[in-house]
């Protein structure tokens, strides 16, 4: 009799399976890469890119659909695209999402409810704020051989591995907006003409867009933020512009004093070899070398402290020293924090070793 | 009711009668000879002419006759050179010993007292190479047909007083001699008893091969996965034999049993014990990775194509969607057209006669294959996952398992199509449920993963050096569970020591 039921359970589930209507990954819109742009306060603009897939064996790089709709939510505008389409959307595989500068600026809140909610987009997807129109961006063609979506996805991936900027994906991106005491950034780029480039860092006060800095500061700004192997720096010294690659830099938080009066001491040890010295006869033995750690310290100390100052100027927290601080010591109040960050002392520390110098000396 | 009747009218096929009755019988078949010897001893000699070697009758018995005065059967059984004569006149005796090819010897064609002279020849094929279990290296000697050479066999390799044949008649028609082996001392009583339990209590007309001893005495019938390894070579069997296992064989099949066995020894080829360790444990896991390929890669095809297409990697995305973009089917159907076609030519492969037959028959899957992907029947992706989960199922070197592999493909395929990779994992729970169940004559089957058995590991996905065997496998039971001193497995010493 047991054994009757759940063999009765087991034919009831298959049939009841049997009327959800499925589709093969053929039959499906995978949208890889979506932009959306500022229309007016409630309205906003989607824009998808659709690749169409070569058939057979002339498989290749796929060629790209574009279509955008204009509406009051992001689900929306969504369903206005698909009336457009001939097969369903699916979102299952979104690599890339772009929000243009306005937009930002004004709030990224269904946005980021939008993406965080949805169990089948990735968590290590891309975001990214657009200087400029996303739709123009998202139609351009930059790469004969890379469709749109694959081409920024590159761009940002690799400068995240191989570069200065700092790591972003969307779990990194969640994580600062709902944590306590820590406020998301994403990187900002631009695109001129047929060219797209990474522009700088885009800074969040909860969900919205507050500060932006330059590319040329994102080395200063991933050395305070993580751990990272690749980079390049260049300082003046003694009226020369020497480059420091960086082999390895290692960055550890110090909370010093309780919570009542927190302070903060960013240890930052990095380590690295001298490239392109203008000056070929600079001998560079023992203590030249030492001197130009000293000077690497000094400009690089001052740049950080003054980064933070700002930061701390414009109540945001992208580095995250209230949620270490909330970590570390116990009775953390959110809204006494926010009070005093703006003042709080925070001192960069930083320890620069010239490992190497290179064949040539 | 109806086996009470069965087993009534057996009983009735089975009954002697009288000498006369059963020479009624006899005759009326075309090779029961009954002549009358004529010369200085008269006698009546019959026999059955297709069982009887005719070289005894003429070499030994004939001439023993043509002496003078033989007027009492016990002076022709004095006469006569051949060794095991007896005199009898039972007549369920003399039934069985004429089937057996006897020649019987009587003063005149009425008497009940008949001499029996053993005069039987067998045909059979003689000892060849394994073809089933084949390995390049290693002894290539294959058991036979008949029970006494399959018995010289594994004597011949373990020379002791201690293996124990136990031989019982299996088969109400057909009367099979079933032998059961063990090392006596190291097998588990427990084991024996109830494999001999098992063997006395099967109630069945035939007994053609040892595959219907391994369906009959299995704990769960109807389970798809074997629960007796069967194999075909001696020296596996001696393998098994020294770890306290025992070995069934029965007069008529080239294939002995050894039970109890876990689900691990099916993967593991006797290959394995041929070459160095660390080789022979790649070699297994590569071999039990193709087991999970093979079960798996096509439902998780179906699954990911149809309901999880965000998994599927972004290079990939392109070369799938593109092969399919053709194609008429959903995915589910695509797969079973073509895991049914592959089904088909293994099947028509392993009816066509020899080994050649199934390579044209692979060959021809893959010009099938070729041609449907032409056609736009089925995706390239596609035809290399179904040929190469088709090969990876080939690898395991015992053929009852490599059935079960076939069979349960399927549900998975189904689940997938149905839930995606969470009917996967339901067919998945299923199954291991059920192997977790099952057991081998009363030990678990599923053994050294559950229960964990951590000594047992080290003969089981991997397998460790030779001195590290310190002990014999504890899923049998073994009454001597040691196999070498530890203290001593690691010593190697220089003839000067």
């Amino acid at each position: 009799m047991k054994n009757n039921i759940s063999v009765m359970v087991i034919i009831g589930i298959m049939f009841l399976t049997g009327c959800a209507e499925t589709y093969s990954v053929e039959d499906r819109a995978i949208i890889r890469v979506a932009g959306y742009d500022f229309v007016d306060e409630d309205r906003l603009k989607a824009t998808v890119a659709v690749p169409q897939y070569g058939r057979g064996e002339s498989s290749g790089t796929p060629t790209e659909k574009f279509q955008s709709a204009v509406d009051h939510s992001v689900k929306e505008a969504h369903e206005n695209i698909q009336r457009k389409l001939s097969k369903p959307i699916s979102i299952g595989k979104l690599e890339l999402s772009l929000f243009n500068e306005e937009l930002a600026k004004n709030g990224l809140k269904n946005m980021i409810d939008f993406l965080g909610r949805d169990p089948i987009i990735g968590r290590n997807i891309l975001l990214s704020v657009v200087k400029g129109e996303t739709q123009g961006l998202i139609e351009a063609k930059y790469s004969e051989s890379e469709t749109t979506s694959k081409y920024i996805t590159g761009l940002i991936k690799q400068n995240i591995n191989q570069s200065n900027f700092p790591e972003t994906n969307l779990h990194k991106f969640l994580y600062a907006y709902y944590a306590d005491g820590m406020d998301p950034f994403l990187p900002l780029i631009k695109r001129t003409d047929s060219q797209v480039e990474i522009d700088g860092i885009a800074f969040f006060d909860g969900a919205k867009m507050v500060h932006s800095l330059p590319y040329s500061e994102a080395f200063n700004f991933k050395i305070m933020k993580q751990d990272f192997n690749r980079g390049t720096k260049g300082i003046k010294y003694k009226e020369e512009h020497i480059v420091l690659e960086n082999i390895g830099s290692r960055v550890t938080y110090h909370v010093i004093d309780g919570i009542e009066h927190p302070k903060f001491l960013l240890d930052i040890k990095i380590k690295g070899f001298i490239n392109e010295v203008q000056n070929i006869n600079l001998m560079l033995n023992g203590p030249v070398i030492k001197s130009m750690e000293k000077d690497f310290e000094k400009s690089l100390q001052a740049q950080c402290i003054e980064m933070i100052e700002r930061f701390q100027e414009l109540k945001i927290d992208p580095l995250g020293l209230g949620n270490d601080l909330k970590n570390r010591r116990e009775h953390f109040d959110l809204k006494k924090w926010e009070d005093v960050y703006p003042t709080v002392p925070v001192d960069v520390k930083i320890d620069v070793e010239i490992i190497e110098t290179g064949i040539t000396s | 009711m109806g086996k009470w009747e069965r087993r009534g009218r057996n009983q009735q096929l089975n009954k002697a009668g009288t000498i006369q009755t059963l020479y009624k019988k006899l005759k009326e078949s075309k090779d029961f000879l009954v002549y009358h010897h004529t010369g200085p001893t008269p006698c009546v000699i019959s026999y059955l002419k297709t069982m009887a070697d005719p070289k005894i009758l003429n070499e030994s018995i004939l001439p023993g006759l043509k002496n003078a005065d033989l007027h009492s059967l016990e002076k022709i059984k004095e006469a006569i050179t051949v060794e095991n004569i007896s005199i009898t006149d039972q007549a369920e005796k003399i039934k069985e010993k004429v089937l057996q090819g006897y020649v019987v010897i009587q003063m005149t064609e009425n008497d009940n007292q008949v001499l029996l002279i053993p005069a039987s020849t067998k045909v059979g094929r003689k000892v060849s190479i394994p073809e089933i279990e084949f390995s390049v290296v290693g002894p290539k000697e294959a058991f036979v047909e008949s029970l006494d050479k399959n018995m010289n066999l594994i004597r011949k390799r373990v020379p002791l007083p201690e293996l124990t044949v136990k031989e019982l008649s299996i088969g109400k028609l057909t009367n099979t001699r079933v032998a059961v082996v063990y090392i006596d001392g190291i097998a588990n009583e427990i084991n024996i008893n109830t494999v001999m339990q098992r063997l006395k209590e099967i109630d069945y007309d035939q007994m053609i091969d040892s595959s219907y001893i391994a369906q009959m005495i299995a704990d769960n019938s109807n389970s798809p996965f074997p629960q007796l390894l069967d194999t075909e070579r001696p020296d596996r069997m001696t393998e098994a034999l020294v770890e306290g296992k025992i070995a069934i064989l029965v007069d008529g099949s080239p294939h002995a049993l050894t039970c109890p066995t876990t689900i691990v020894e099916f993967f593991s080829a006797s290959d394995d014990y041929f070459m160095p360790w660390h080789l022979a444990t790649v070699f297994r896991l590569i071999r039990l990775f193709a087991v999970l390929f093979s079960v798996l890669s096509t439902s998780l095809y179906v699954a990911i194509l149809t309901h999880h297409h965000e998994m599927i990697p972004e290079e990939l995305l392109a070369t799938i969607i593109s092969s399919r973009a053709d194609i008429p089917f959903p995915p589910i159907l695509e797969v079973i057209i073509l895991e049914l076609t592959i089904e088909l030519l293994r099947e028509a492969g392993a009816r066509l006669p020899t080994k050649i037959g199934q390579t044209i028959g692979i060959v021809g899957g893959i010009v099938i294959g070729t041609a449907a992907v032409d056609a736009g029947l089925t995706s390239n992706v596609l035809l290399i996952i179904v040929a190469l989960s088709a090969l990876a199922s080939f690898t395991t070197p015992v053929y009852q398992i490599s059935n079960t592999i076939r069979l349960v493909r399927f549900p998975f395929i189904i689940g997938a199509q149905l839930w995606g990779l969470i009917g996967v994992s339901m067919v998945m729970a299923l199954f291991i449920g059920h192997l977790i169940k099952l057991q081998s004559i009363g030990t678990p089957f599923f053994a050294p993963i559950y229960p964990l058995r951590f000594t047992d590991l080290k003969d089981a996905f991997i397998r460790l050096p030779f001195n590290k065997q310190t002990q014999r496998p504890i899923q049998t039971r073994p009454l001597k569970s040691e196999r070498l001193q530890p203290s001593d497995a690691n010593k190697k010493r220089d003839i000067d020591e």
